[in-house]
């Protein structure tokens, strides 16, 4: 049951006929885990919590640099040198002392299943490819679906990754044994929130159980072009990961 | 070019020659990405099919650095 304070701060979304009271009550039951805090994961942080979601797992390692802050709206110049899961939690408590932080000072690569546990959903917003696969390693295994975000300078990508029932991240990029040359990844804010904003839309959808999910697409924006795409994709039937599933 | 045929890659028409096989294609204009996302007639390759999956005249192919930054 919504009390009245809740019911005047979603007002708006619960307007949505796909929301409504019920939807919001779902939303606070849930648990979201936000794997990486940034670009991707602190702007997907304030989304999630905003929007309501009962418990947000948040998970990073890092600290808050001068550098972050091009994109990583979450933080603030006085956030420079804490680490970024303490400055997330004061803040996203800030935002809405109603939802529930959990902040994990974790490398996604050691920790992902135990910080996958008890979660209804994962937002994959880390920035190297081990902690992608870990993640997704994860996820399948418990079955939890993944929200999958990347960003590379005026590009993202979003694609929804149900185990199980759509391709999982392995599908697409299978462990090859090769290693991706180091490199900074460029970066501009309004595209990590464009993909964020995207990411968020999608997990609010599979929480709620509302609209088409972005299954079997992988949506991708170029935003130096205005352009969306999507590229029809399904489960690789040679994937070391999930064929069996 | 003999046994020649015209497909449009990133949006460029090109001639390569017939019965082409992707991966043949990735040599050919030097993608070298490890992960690269291969699109074909708007659907995506999987890197096992790179071999043996090969392209009529008229198809579309993307080839599309992937995005793993966060």
């Amino acid at each position: 049951m919504l009390t009245p304070e809740q019911k005047e701060r979603y007002a708006r979304q619960i307007l949505l006929p796909e929301i409504g009271e019920e939807g919001q009550e779902k939303l606070a039951q849930s648990r979201v885990l936000i794997a990486g805090l940034g670009g991707l994961g602190s702007l997907s942080a304030l989304y999630m919590a905003a929007a309501g979601v009962g418990t947000l797992r948040v998970a990073d390692k890092d600290n808050v640099s001068l550098s972050d802050l091009n994109r990583q709206l979450l933080y603030a110049e006085a956030d420079i040198g804490r680490a970024k899961i303490e400055a997330a939690a004061d803040r996203l408590s800030g935002l809405n002392r109603m939802c529930r932080i959990e902040a994990v000072d974790a490398d996604i690569c050691d920790a992902a299943e135990n910080l996958l546990g008890g979660c209804h959903l994962v937002i994959d917003a880390v920035d190297n490819v081990p902690a992608r696969r870990a993640l997704n390693r994860a996820a399948v295994g418990l079955g939890v679906p993944m929200v999958h975000g990347g960003i590379d300078g005026f590009s993202g990508t979003v694609a929804v990754m149900i185990p199980g029932k759509t391709a999982c991240f392995e599908c697409l990029f299978p462990e090859q044994g090769r290693t991706r040359p180091q490199r900074a990844i460029a970066a501009l804010g309004p595209v990590a929130g464009l993909t964020a904003a995207l990411q968020c839309t999608e997990a609010l959808k599979l929480l709620l159980s509302a609209g088409t999910p972005l299954v079997d697409r992988m949506l991708m924006v170029r935003a130096d072009t205005g352009a969306f795409k999507s590229i029809a994709t399904r489960r690789n039937p040679a994937c070391a990961l999930c064929a069996g599933l | 070019m003999k046994d020649a045929i015209q497909i449009t890659i990133n949006g460029m028409t090109e001639t390569v020659p017939a019965q082409s096989c992707i991966e043949a294609l990735i040599a050919r204009f030097e993608e070298g990405d490890p992960d690269l996302i291969v699109e074909h007639n708007g659907r995506f390759v999987f890197a096992q099919e790179y071999p043996t999956r090969t392209v009529s005249p008229g198809d579309r192919i993307e080839f599309i650095n992937p995005n793993f930054g966060g």
